[in-house]
């Protein structure tokens, strides 16, 4: 516990600003160590808002995000595959992790958002650009960082209900439970949709879009002491769907099945020497495509260890990784290897100002000599006061993804000897603040290289090869707010991006898409929520706005989307009685009826209602 | 300053009312697209955005996604095929399932044929007020290919009348004036054409080739002209010629190569051309063995997907698909072999129609 306090007490001094403007932090979390932030200096760390993610109960990672972070997903169709774009990278180049565990399919080398439901989430932050030294393979854009908290402290039991336009219902019932050592909490989830919308373009209904997501989750938390605590988390979570077919396609059967089962168990441990823990992992994806299953089934097991020498702070971590992919399309059908990482993380202020951290890692991957990964990043206040400060910070990483097992392993065509790719980032930015107005402004540049392409060669048989060279370079900036008029809270909150990501080297077969932005990467992409709190009501509009998006190689303006900007609107109010809360809140989607595609030739829906109803019983220990 | 441009105004005014009575006098303007050439264009696949090119060979000019520029939105997924009959044209749309029918002069879309077997759709051949569509047809549940067959749709009342079976994986449909054929290529895997009896909707015949039958032609003395592609990697693809009232095969040559799906013939219909990679070869009618070296070492094309004669000069289209998801680009050179132009195409254009 001695060591948990000191902890604490070295980072609340240094980087308790940086969350003022997320109110919804300062709900009481367990802190283990430094808080991942801190080993990050000069990029940010930004969490989810948590009250929106509450109103948003029912939806995925791939519909709430884009709303709070200036990020593009192509969303092939209502509910359907949701691959992210940050900074100017494409969904490969974004590391999604679970409790510090990648879950990126390994086959595709990219996360679905739309099976990421926030009602399986209990706590997700983003982490905008490269980080690769920390996050490992493919954090080129960004990282978003999922983790579980079994217990508050307190038994709880939550019951949501919700219904929705288009057939949409949605359930869950959440209890944990607190009992001496022992902290448990299980979750359980069910969303269906006939997802029947109205196409705006045709007139007619959507054909074959129905959709069922389910899931459980059951985190064990056992404390032996103060000191010594085993975790274990397990989530399981089944997709079933019926293929969105392009706009106007007739006769279409294409179905989907994910059946992901990720299972990780940890063991902590403080001590004067510091703190250690060891992660064991398993993950089960596997993906039934019209009835032909094939999956990937990973072991995972690392070993950290956290301690602070001279004011150093300093993780080190070991990883190990075996993989199976058993995927029909393999040769053989069947595909193995193991990749270990080694990786430490330093973090070190230099009076009250300075911070620096350097984070180093040393991935080994069968085939190919990996390379060495260095983040440096620092921070510096140059301004310090109660009601005023100036931060500018900086950092410099390498950066590298692995090729998935695709591009490795597919029959006649993945290549064993294919290269990762790497990528040399910089970014640079200044933050400020004045009472509870903060502006933030980053200017980021990335390199990638060897950037993996599959192309057509003889007979039309495309190969994966290294073969482009694209440069993401763009600004960012976001302002947020908190103010109090009489009994009102507003919280405003503002963020936009420019990206500029092009195609700098490429083959002679492709020339033509030199300098050419790269195909569903809006230049312009901004984001803006406003939250409305007055006593027991609240309410929020939140908006996203998208600029042209090319998606053809060529940038060709006949086959570009458009620019759209979205708007939702939701007012709540809840009542406490004892023990007894309810919330009561009605939502409406895309507010302007507007048709707009996020993937070429899928339609989304137009104007939209969803009512949710939650029961909450909170007892005490 | 004013004078000139009294002038300039009265001169494109007299010009203008010239070409308006000369085309008055002669031919009747039905529509900006009456006369030129067409260019099906596949588009993305799953991202239905398959369209038209209009290109004016006099003017030079290419006009893109014409069916959207007059319709609001692309014509769908995957545009495999145009059938030009008469005013009216036929869209095949192998992704939507759909046969999208328009004014072939305004390509203003007059109609709609779906149907539940019309499943990955390929060709059209119009033959008596019938419409003969080539279906691919549905995969089990490994992947294999279950049937195919012709789809046969009244074109007054856009309701399927009957089906026709053919072999696996048909595609290219030719009408000779008596019999409608259909190769069958299913990527190599199938070695026949079938043929059909128009007057009765039977399937007649069932001629054995080698791996995967593709384009046909006939040539000046009518005979029927296939290319088989081969099987994937084997450099056996050949050209056949069959009379086409006996059904024999009366000529065989090997092309010692992978050619593409497209053959094509001269006005004259005595040289036939067809592509290996980006190599033009040709071949007279009367021809026994395949060309050694190409007539047209088409350097600059990519990934040429597909190959066109325009009848009324004989010029040699080439369709260069690039990536297969970026807009492509034509090339045309003449009967010589010599380069003439190029201009800008839509997504994978995969067949030139020349009206």
């Amino acid at each position: 516990m001695k060591a948990i306090l000191f902890l604490l007490g070295t980072w609340t001094t240094t980087a308790g600003w940086a969350q003022q403007n997320e109110p919804t932090l300062l709900k009481p979390i367990t802190v283990y160590g430094l808080p991942e932030e801190k080993y990050l200096t000069g990029s940010s760390v930004v969490p989810l808002d948590s009250a929106l993610k509450a109103h948003e109960h029912s939806r995925s990672l791939g519909e709430i995000l884009a709303y709070q972070f200036p990020v593009y997903f192509r969303t092939y169709g209502n509910g359907m595959l949701a691959g992210i774009s940050m900074r100017g990278t494409s969904p490969q180049h974004t590391a999604v992790l679970w409790n510090g565990i990648n879950i990126n399919s390994f086959s595709l080398g990219q996360a679905d958002f739309s099976i990421l439901p926030a009602a399986a989430l209990d706590e997700v932050k983003v982490h905008e650009g490269a980080g690769s030294a920390r996050y490992g393979s493919g954090a080129f854009g960004g990282s978003v960082l999922i983790n579980s908290y079994p217990s508050s402290g307190k038994n709880n039991l939550t019951l949501a209900q919700e219904a929705g336009s288009f057939g949409r219902y949605f359930s869950s019932a959440t209890a944990s439970y607190t009992l001496n050592r022992w902290s448990l909490k299980t979750n359980i989830y069910n969303l269906s949709s006939q997802n029947n919308f109205p196409v705006l373009a045709t007139g007619e209904r959507q054909p074959h879009a129905a959709f069922r997501q389910s899931g459980i989750l059951q985190d064990i938390e056992y404390k032996w002491s103060e000191s010594k605590m085993v975790s274990l988390h397990y989530w399981y979570h089944n997709a079933d769907r019926d293929i969105q077919p392009t706009i106007g396609q007739q006769n279409a059967t294409d179905n989907q099945q994910d059946r992901n089962h990720r299972f990780s168990i940890q063991y902590r441990s403080y001590s004067r020497y510091g703190l250690l823990s060891l992660t064991g992992g398993y993950i089960n994806d596997v993906i039934v495509y019209n009835n032909n299953p094939g999956g990937v089934i990973r072991w995972v097991s690392a070993a950290r260890h956290e301690f602070v020498w001279a004011s150093f702070h300093t993780q080190v971590r070991a990883e190990w990784n075996h993989i199976i992919g058993n995927i029909a399309n393999y040769q053989n059908g069947h595909a193995q290897e193991d990749r270990y990482d080694f990786t430490s993380s330093i973090q070190k202020n230099l009076g009250e100002r300075l911070s620096l951290t350097l984070n180093l890692r040393q991935p080994v991957v069968s085939r190919f000599q990996a390379p060495f990964l260095p983040y440096l990043g620092a921070e510096f206040m140059l301004l310090k006061k109660a009601r005023h400060e100036i931060k500018i910070r900086g950092s410099l990483s390498k950066n590298y993804r692995v090729p998935t097992l695709n591009d490795r392993y597919w029959q006649n065509a993945g290549n064993k000897n294919l290269l990762p790719e790497t990528s040399h980032a910089a970014e640079a930015g200044i933050n400020y603040r004045l009472g509870s107005l903060e502006i933030s402004n980053t200017w980021f540049a990335q390199k990638v290289d060897d950037w993996i392409q599959w192309v057509p060669g003889q007979a039309g048989v495309y190969r994966p090869q290294n073969i482009e060279q694209v440069l993401a370079k763009g600004m960012e900036v976001r302002i947020s707010s908190r103010q109090k008029i009489n009994e009102v809270i507003l919280l405003p909150s503002f963020s936009y991006q420019f990206t500029q990501s092009t195609t700098t080297q490429a083959p002679a077969s492709l020339q033509y898409t030199l300098g050419k932005q790269l195909i569903y990467t809006p230049q312009h992409t901004a984001t803006g929520f406003v939250q409305l709190v007055w006593r027991k009501f609240s309410s929020d509009i939140t908006a996203q706005y998208n600029g042209l998006r090319y998606t053809d190689l060529g940038n060709s303006d006949a086959y570009a989307l458009p620019a759209y900007v979205l708007f939702n609107f939701s007012m709540g109010k809840f009542w406490v009685s004892h023990q007894h809360r309810f919330d009561l809140r009605v939502s409406i989607k895309n507010i302007s009826n507007l048709d707009y595609q996020l993937y070429a030739g899928r339609a989304m829906p137009g104007r939209h209602y969803n009512l949710q109803f939650t029961y909450q019983l909170t007892k005490s220990n | 300053m004013k004078s000139n441009f009294r002038l300039c105004v009265l001169l494109a005014f007299v010009i203008s009312f010239s070409i308006v009575s000369c085309n008055k006098n002669n031919d009747p303007v039905k529509g900006k697209y009456q006369s030129g050439v067409l260019v099906a264009n596949q588009g993305n696949f799953g991202s239905a955005n398959g369209d038209v090119t209009f290109y004016n060979p006099t003017s030079g000019q290419a006009e893109q996604t014409i069916f959207k520029n007059v319709n609001g939105s692309f014509s769908g997924d995957v545009l495999q095929s145009i059938t030009l009959n008469g005013d009216v044209g036929y869209l095949v749309l192998n992704g939507s399932n759909k046969i999208k029918i328009v004014n072939s002069n305004t390509f203003t879309q007059t109609g709609i044929f779906t149907d539940p077997k019309l499943d990955k759709p390929q060709y059209l051949a119009v033959i008596n007020g019938k419409a003969y569509i080539s279906v691919w047809g549905a995969y089990d549940h490994n992947y294999n290919l279950i049937k195919s067959y012709l789809l046969v749709m009244n074109t007054q009342t856009l309701q399927a009348v009957d089906t026709i079976s053919t072999d696996l994986g048909v595609g290219n449909l030719l009408y000779n004036g008596k019999y409608l054929f259909a190769s069958n290529t299913n990527f190599g895997s199938s070695s026949t054409v079938s043929v059909i009896d128009p007057s009765t909707d039977k399937r007649i015949k069932q001629l054995t080739l080698s791996a995967g039958p593709a384009g046909m032609v006939l040539d000046a003395n009518s005979k029927l002209w296939v290319i088989a592609t081969g099987t994937y990697g084997g450099n056996n693809g050949m050209l056949y010629r069959i009379n086409p009232s006996l059904f024999a095969v009366e000529q065989t040559i090997s092309l010692g190569a992978n050619p593409g799906n497209s053959l094509c013939i001269s006005p004259d219909k005595k040289t036939l051309y067809y592509a290996v990679g980006n190599k033009i070869f040709k071949i007279a009618f009367d021809g026994t063995a395949a060309p050694t070296s190409p007539f047209i070492n088409a350097a600059d094309v990519v990934a040429l997907n597909t190959l066109a004669v325009n009848p009324a000069n004989g010029d040699i289209y080439v369709g260069d698909a690039l990536n297969y998801s970026s807009s492509g680009n034509a090339y045309i050179y003449d009967a010589a072999g010599n380069k003439k132009t190029s201009f800008a195409v839509g997504i994978t254009p995969t067949q030139f129609v020349f009206q």
